[in-house]
């Protein structure tokens, strides 16, 4: 089960050729594991990849999976008030 | 923006639900930057992702924005001013659901918009229960569904800002009703012609005329046996009566908008005294001709003043006296047989009959030794420089007021009476006729004068039986349906010289046929002695000249169809007059005393 790595800007300008990675490294047969650390930025359109990857990996009964995430994107995705889509909890008070 | 949310419900929380527009990403627009301008204008109580529209990996275009929230903010901010963070968003979906608790806020401002004519989404606009944005939208979708030919799709304007949840349902109901109350004014507004009442005077003298002239006639054509004449002048006399009685509608207006402003006296004035009293009013809706209520509003306020700073006590000595704190003054009118009759009412502490009484002997308006009954007692306030206020008030002066309220009342061939119970309250009774111009009289003659009484005070006429005329000789009054019926003999009570009531005379009174027109005032009933009772006329009352000023108990004169001149019967003061000259009277006619049975008449 090897992770899928991803590198590069993860922002509007190169979303399309990290798309890519993922479609051409991602098989229903294994969990969707998704390797961040190489990842040098992040905009909402990354984060909106990676929501589209756990809809996709739930839809075909697949495990989905973020590691090694780098702050920033920690805090892009508490931003944009969507950690608890990813992490399944409830995000309750939560001031921006 | 600081904001204590421990007092807030969910129902008092803006609720944002956005779904960003397809290119969002490729304009360069980031969510997360929506989130700070939003957290700028309150707090974000909820968020929650909406992944519903988010396309799966194969479908994606990693460049378009698929993504949406619905957002839970606490915010003081107008709904225009969260809309503004969304304005440069193209093509997202927005709903800006204002909090529960501001619909109250939007209801009052509705409420104060002027009553000008709007479209619905013009008043929500103008109380930032909508913004442009949305209302285009809903037009857009208006137009889409009127070029597609949708009739089933084509709502109006509220359904579908309620239907996209843009606002909420009561506002929309709330608008709507302001749009049909302006309409509704307009209406009627365009129903009502503005009259100078001067041209509303010319026309009743007019009428007046004509009621007059038509009373000539009937008399003319009783002589003359003529069928199509008679049929004619009937029909002519019934059309009188009713262009008399709307003529004379047309000057009556509610006393209502009189009553009202005493709402703001009461409130000033007991807020000056540091009283607590409630104005209660009843019969607003009774209407009474405009030259009365214009007259009638100073002599209203005077006694009102006097209730609340002489009649309601303070809060505390209302408590120690097992009253409620808050006083009570209740302001009543209501119709009564050709009269409107005015109450004052307060649950104070009343007066104190013994205190008039030696006021009145202080003051020299009270003689030594006089007798005088309750009422008359309670009616000293009415006289000329009579107080008995311990202290001079800015609000009701004192007392000196009263004699100018008993003698405004009185020009309007009015009347006013008092009662009192000490510790319990004060009643001021003011009695005023519908109508100064034309009234429905009944015609009688004393010797070969005539004269008219007011048709609605005549209960009842008769003649009387042998007995009760030998009587009437030993007493003024007689027993009628094992009732008291007090009788006043006309002929003598108008009579200036009475030295001629001689022995002779009552001698002829008794052998005389007597007529007896029973009257019926102010639940009180008396008898008038009169010669002949001559039937129904329709009176049209004319000032009596200068000469005759002073001159009491008369209306004022009518012309009758015989081209007589007959003077009309003012019944209260007549009655008034009567107590007055009570004892000089009756002790002229009888050397008895008989009062009794007038003054349990009057009082």
């Amino acid at each position: 089960m090897n992770p899928i790595q991803l590198s590069g800007e993860g922002t509007i300008y190169e979303i399309v050729s990290i798309h890519q990675q993922i479609h051409d490294n991602w098989s229903v047969d294994t969990d969707m594991i998704l390797d961040v650390s190489a990842i040098t930025e992040v905009d909402a359109s990354f984060i909106q990849l990676l929501a589209s990857c756990k809809k996709t990996a739930e839809s075909n009964h697949q495990t989905f999976q973020i590691i090694n995430q780098p702050e920033t994107l920690n805090d892009k995705m508490a931003a944009m008030f969507m950690q608890d889509f990813f992490t399944g909890e409830s995000l309750q008070e939560e001031e921006a | 923006m600081e904001i204590d949310d421990k007092e807030h419900t969910a129902t008092e929380h803006y609720h944002i639900s956005l779904r960003l527009g397809i290119d969002t990403f490729r304009q360069g627009f980031d969510p997360a930057t929506l989130f700070r301008q939003i957290a700028d204008l309150g707090k974000i109580k909820e968020t929650i992702f909406i992944p519903q529209n988010l396309l799966l990996m194969d479908e994606l275009d990693p460049e378009s924005c698929y993504l949406g929230w619905e957002i839970t903010l606490l915010s003081h901010e107008k709904k225009e001013v969260i809309s503004e963070i969304f304005q440069f968003l193209d093509a997202c979906q927005l709903t800006i659901l204002p909090p529960q608790s501001h619909f109250s806020e939007y209801q009052n401002l509705i409420e104060q918009l002027p009553d000008e004519e709007m479209a619905l989404g013009q008043i929500l606009l103008q109380t930032s229960s909508l913004t442009h944005n949305e209302l285009q939208m809903v037009l857009n979708q208006q137009q889409d569904n009127t070029d597609v030919g949708d009739s089933a799709a084509k709502h109006l304007t509220g359904e579908l800002l309620v239907e996209n949840q843009m606002v909420q349902k009561e506002v929309v109901e709330e608008a709507l009703n302001k749009q049909n109350k302006v309409r509704e004014k307009k209406q009627n507004a365009l129903n009502f012609v503005k009259v100078d009442s001067a041209k509303l005077d010319k026309l009743i003298n007019l009428v007046g005329e004509l009621v007059i002239n038509g009373a000539k006639l009937n008399q003319i054509t009783g002589h003359i046996a003529d069928d199509e004449l008679a049929e004619t002048t009937e029909g002519m006399t019934m059309a009188l009566e009713d262009l008399r009685e709307n003529a004379l509608g047309l000057r009556m207006v509610p006393i209502g908008t009189t009553f009202n402003r005493f709402h703001r006296v009461i409130r000033d004035t007991s807020k000056d005294l540091e009283k607590e009293i409630k104005l209660e009013i009843y019969g607003a809706e009774t209407e009474l001709d405009k030259t009365v209520i214009e007259k009638i509003g100073d002599p209203l306020m005077h006694l009102i003043r006097n209730s609340i700073d002489h009649g309601i006590e303070m809060p505390d000595e209302r408590q120690r006296l097992g009253k409620p704190r808050e006083g009570r003054v209740t302001l009543q009118a209501r119709h009564e047989a050709g009269y409107i009759t005015i109450q004052i009412i307060d649950d104070g502490k009343g007066l104190d009959a013994d205190v008039l009484l030696a006021k009145g002997l202080e003051k020299g308006i009270v003689k030594e030794n006089e007798k005088l009954s309750r009422q008359e007692i309670l009616n000293l306030i009415f006289s000329a420089g009579f107080s008995t206020a311990q202290e001079i008030s800015n609000i009701s002066g004192r007392g000196v007021g009263m004699d100018v309220v008993r003698r405004n009342i009185e020009v309007l061939r009015g009347n006013v009476t008092i009662d009192s119970e000490l510790g319990q309250g004060t009643t001021i009774t003011i009695q005023l006729p519908l109508t100064l111009a034309i009234i429905d009289g009944f015609h009688v003659s004393i010797d070969s004068e005539s004269y008219i009484f007011p048709l609605d005070m005549v209960h009842e006429c008769l003649t009387l039986t042998a007995e009760q005329i030998e009587e009437t000789s030993v007493h003024n009054y007689i027993t009628l349906r094992e009732e008291v019926l007090p009788i006043v003999h006309l002929k003598e009570y108008f009579a200036a010289d009475n030295t001629h009531f001689n022995e002779a005379y009552m001698n002829h009174r008794i052998r005389e046929r007597h007529n007896i027109v029973v009257i019926e005032f102010s639940n009180k009933k008396i008898g008038l002695i009169v010669n002949e009772l001559l039937g129904e006329v329709q009176a049209v009352i004319k000032p009596l000249g200068r000469v005759f000023k002073g001159l009491s108990g008369f209306a004022g004169f009518t012309i009758l169809g015989s081209g007589l001149v007959a003077l009309v019967l003012d019944i209260p003061g007549l009655i008034q007059q009567v107590i007055g000259s009570e004892h000089d009277y009756f002790e002229s006619l009888t050397q008895k005393s008989i009062c009794s049975g007038v003054n349990q008449v009057v009082h």
